[in-house]
């Protein structure tokens, strides 16, 4: 720069010197070991000055912030203070969604009723709901849970939607002595005999999952032979895999296609789907979540193809969502987990009916809720159960109560059954069911155990037309379910003991 | 060994900028959990310091930018936890090791160095994911954990944990600091500013930026260890995170000023403050604020922070000149 060389012979040795230290400061390649000089030092001091000014700054924000988080943090002693996470966007958004919805639709409802007791106040107090999103991110997640202990020191902790942002949670809560209270994760590994800070509310383990559903392909054996099984390589939809797997080798049934991935596009299951095509199976599973499965359906579509037996997780547990995103008539004769608000429990002695919940949701929002709506207020319902047998917010003694209503205690999921050492879920069983279509829409038909059947399972699915689907609505409840499908899970030959193989891969 | 050889820079201001970087850095790790009880704030605000600095050497000394560049972190992570939890190692060794496992990594990818730019960053995002789908593969479960994760809470000690990664911080910053002065810095920054002219000046730049480089790995190995230690129970997608142990990484960098001894220490402080400020009361809008916010910085001030504080400091030291 001419200027500059031209400037350069008006100033100061001591000014450039100075400048010769901000290059080095600022990492410059031109460096030359500073001299010093007479007239150096006032300007050191500005140059530190400023850097100072720099440093005092970012304090004075990062003092701000603090302040900030810790005047909202303190928590009313008027009420019992409720905190947890949800995924405002990122790959666990919807499920996350839905199961905060449910939860908040628990919290409104007892506040109208004029809140919780609380025998160690005397009185019944209000709650109030302390969120942060987590964006599906694990890391977020980690701040985040210890926000919510440490700065908002909430008097309830429950966990985000499933395992991967449950995760970050554990050790934390384990580490503060806070009970976590846990909707929907349900893997195995986090639930030991030594962590007694952990409670699983609304969702069997989910080694545990399809029990049902392989003593049903096994007791098909005449018409089923070559399966193929694919699952996302997360911990949810891989110990539903392996457990799977594990019981029909066992049976003498080998999948002929056995696999995991990552897959998340229609672009991607469609080359996946025609690795599996080229096997000739008689039944496709795919494990995945939500938008695997949308993709799964969309890739179908995509290549025309037509499998004898379909089954995916999602179509049971999200249908309005997987019914709209998928093409028309993906889900005909689809094979799905039983669960409410399909599977519907009258029986209950906590909270409302399963149908009488869906009326009250649908009059609420103007449409029906879906699994992890149910799941999100089970939690609910029981966490106030909790609160109110426990008599105090104690933590310990939040766990004793949790275990106390476990094995007599049935809601609109069905019977709450804790392992009371580790706490994870034993109750809330998964029947088997197959969206059927009728003239008036696709009806769900619980297939599996027998005892609990409300009708029969069309095999092999009839090849249609998928554009030329049937309706999308679901009619009707399809079967009054009973704590019995637990019993039956305990008869089977099917037991998690003789299952060891798949089900002892390594959590910790 | 000849400390003036070594360290072109005067030993005198070495000490007082190491002493300007210790100080800040030691008062806000030690004061901000006392002011604000969320230690995991400042659990992540030092392992981000580690791996701004350990990505600074590369990327910012070098001009050689790692888009894949977490799995080091990630790699670190998985070392410390598998030797904990399946082989019984003292914590403390199984980071060193971890680390080491990084850097052993580093060694393998370094043919991607003889590519440059775009092809680099794209052949390191490859190299990412490659791993990733190892180490996430379920027919490695009783190796690495698989799908299911790995658990080492038997040793899990946040406290402990926050102390090492903080003092482990400012060790980091230092030796950028230490990098930086040093002949060493000098020739990184000269294969940075123009590869070609300094191989025909005789110099083997590959040496140069594979040691970088391994510097790098190790330090973000030591990163990710103290990470997974501070979770103590973890699935792969919580350490083989591209948004949150890739990219937000250079954002920072680039923010406070790549290549500069200081700026990536600021812009961790800033930005990651900014963040978690947004994430915490803005969640519904903090990636659109944090785009926008990105958009404009890289617009107006693409070479960091940093350039501005020297621009001040020219216009207070050299008016004359002006602007």
């Amino acid at each position: 720069m001419p200027s500059g060389v031209a400037n350069r012979k008006v100033i100061s040795q001591s000014q450039v010197t100075l400048l010769q230290q901000w290059g080095y400061f600022m990492g410059s390649e031109n460096v030359t070991p500073p001299t010093g000089g007479p007239s150096g030092s006032r300007k050191k001091s500005s140059r530190n000055a400023i850097i100072a000014i720099v440093v005092v700054v970012i304090l004075i924000a990062a003092g701000l912030t603090a302040y900030e988080l810790t005047r909202t943090g303190k928590s009313s002693q008027q009420s019992i203070t409720v905190g947890t996470l949800y995924a405002g966007s990122g790959s666990f958004a919807l499920s996350s969604g839905y199961q905060l919805a449910g939860l908040k639709y628990w919290i409104n409802q007892t506040n109208a009723n004029g809140g919780l007791m609380l025998n160690s106040a005397g009185k019944k107090l209000p709650l109030k709901l302390v969120t942060y999103n987590d964006q599906s991110s694990t890391a977020t997640a980690q701040t985040e849970y210890t926000n919510l202990i440490t700065t908002n020191h909430v008097n309830i902790l429950v966990s985000d939607f499933g395992s991967t942002l449950t995760a970050p949670a554990v050790a934390i809560a384990q580490e503060h002595h806070q009970l976590l209270f846990d909707p929907t994760a349900s893997s195995p590994g986090f639930f030991t005999a030594t962590n007694p800070y952990i409670v699983d509310l609304s969702i069997l383990v989910s080694s545990q999952w399809p029990l049902v559903l392989a003593h049903y392909i096994i007791s098909q054996k005449s018409n089923i032979t070559r399966v193929a099984i694919l699952y996302l390589d997360q911990a949810f939809t891989t110990a539903q895999a392996q457990t799977l797997d594990s019981a029909l080798v066992a049976a003498g049934i080998t999948p002929v296609y056995y696999q995991s991935t990552s897959a998340s596009s229609a672009a991607e299951y469609s080359t996946l789907l025609q690795s599996i095509n080229a096997t000739h199976p008689q039944a496709v599973l795919n494990f995945g979540y939500d938008t695997n499965d949308i993709a799964f359906f969309q890739a179908l579509n995509a290549n025309s193809m037509h499998f004898n037996f379909v089954f995916t997780i999602y179509a049971g547990l999200e249908y309005a969502v997987l019914n709209k995103q998928t093409p028309a008539g993906s889900l005909n004769y689809t094979y799905t987990y039983a669960s409410p608000p399909d599977v519907q429990y009258s029986n209950v002695n906590l909270g409302p009916t399963t149908s009488s919940f869906v009326n009250s949701w649908t009059s609420a929002y103007g449409s029906g809720p879906n699994f992890n709506n149910i799941a999100g207020y089970n939690a609910g319902l029981l966490i106030g159960k909790t609160i109110e047998t426990a008599g105090s917010l104690n933590q310990t003694a939040l766990r004793q109560a949790a275990n106390k209503l476990s094995g007599n205690t049935t809601t609109l999921e069905g019977p709450f059954v804790l392992n009371t050492t580790s706490g994870a879920q034993l109750g809330m069983p998964m029947d088997v069911m197959q969206y059927q279509p009728t003239s008036t829409g696709l009806r769900p038909v619980v297939i599996y155990p027998t005892d609990l059947a409300t009708g029969t399972a069309v095999y092999p699915a009839p090849s249609v037309a998928l554009s030329g689907g049937s309706p999308a609505a679901v009619s009707g409840p399809l079967m009054q379910a009973q704590p019995a499908s637990q019993s039956f899970l305990n008869q089977q030959a099917f037991t998690s003991e003789s299952m060891a193989a798949p089900v002892q891969v390594r959590f910790r | 060994m000849n400390f003036r050889k070594v360290f072109l820079a005067d030993r005198r201001m070495l000490a007082r900028d190491a002493g300007i970087m210790v100080l800040p850095l030691a008062l806000l790790f030690l004061l901000g959990p006392m002011l604000f009880a969320n230690q995991g704030l400042f659990m992540e605000l030092a392992i981000y310091v580690m791996l701004a600095d350990a990505l600074n050497i590369v990327y910012g000394f070098t001009g050689y930018l790692p888009f894949g560049f977490g799995v080091f972190f990630a790699v670190g992570a998985y070392g410390t936890a598998i030797l904990v939890a399946f082989h019984g190692w003292p914590v403390a060794l199984a980071i060193l090791a971890g680390a080491l496992f990084s850097a052993l990594l580093s060694l393998l990818f370094t043919p991607l160095l003889r590519l440059s730019g775009a092809y680099f960053a794209i052949a390191s995002l490859a190299a990412f994911e490659a791993v990733y789908l190892i180490f996430s593969n379920s027919s490695l479960t009783s190796v690495t954990g698989g799908p299911y994760g790995i658990s080492f809470t038997s040793v899990y000690a946040p406290n402990l944990d926050y102390a090492v990664a903080a003092v482990l911080a400012v060790v980091s910053a230092l030796t950028v600091l230490a990098v930086s002065g040093s002949s060493f810095g000098i020739a990184l920054k000269a294969i940075r500013e123009d590869r070609f002219a300094v191989e025909l000046a005789g110099v083997n730049s590959l040496k140069y930026r594979t040691y970088a480089w391994l510097i790098s790995s190790f330090l973000s190995g030591v990163a990710g260890g103290l990470y997974g230690w501070y979770l103590g129970f973890f699935y792969p997608e919580a350490v083989f995170s591209l948004t949150d142990f890739s990219v937000l990484v250079i954002v920072f960098v680039l923010f406070g000023g790549r290549g500069t001894v200081f700026g990536p220490l600021i812009g961790v402080a800033v930005l990651f403050a900014v963040y978690e400020f947004l994430t915490l009361y803005f969640s519904n809008l903090v990636l659109i604020i944090f785009g926008v916010l990105l958009v404009l910085l890289i617009l107006f001030i693409p070479n960091g922070i940093m350039e501005q504080v020297t621009r001040l400091g020219r216009l207070l030291f050299r008016p004359e000149e002006g602007e």
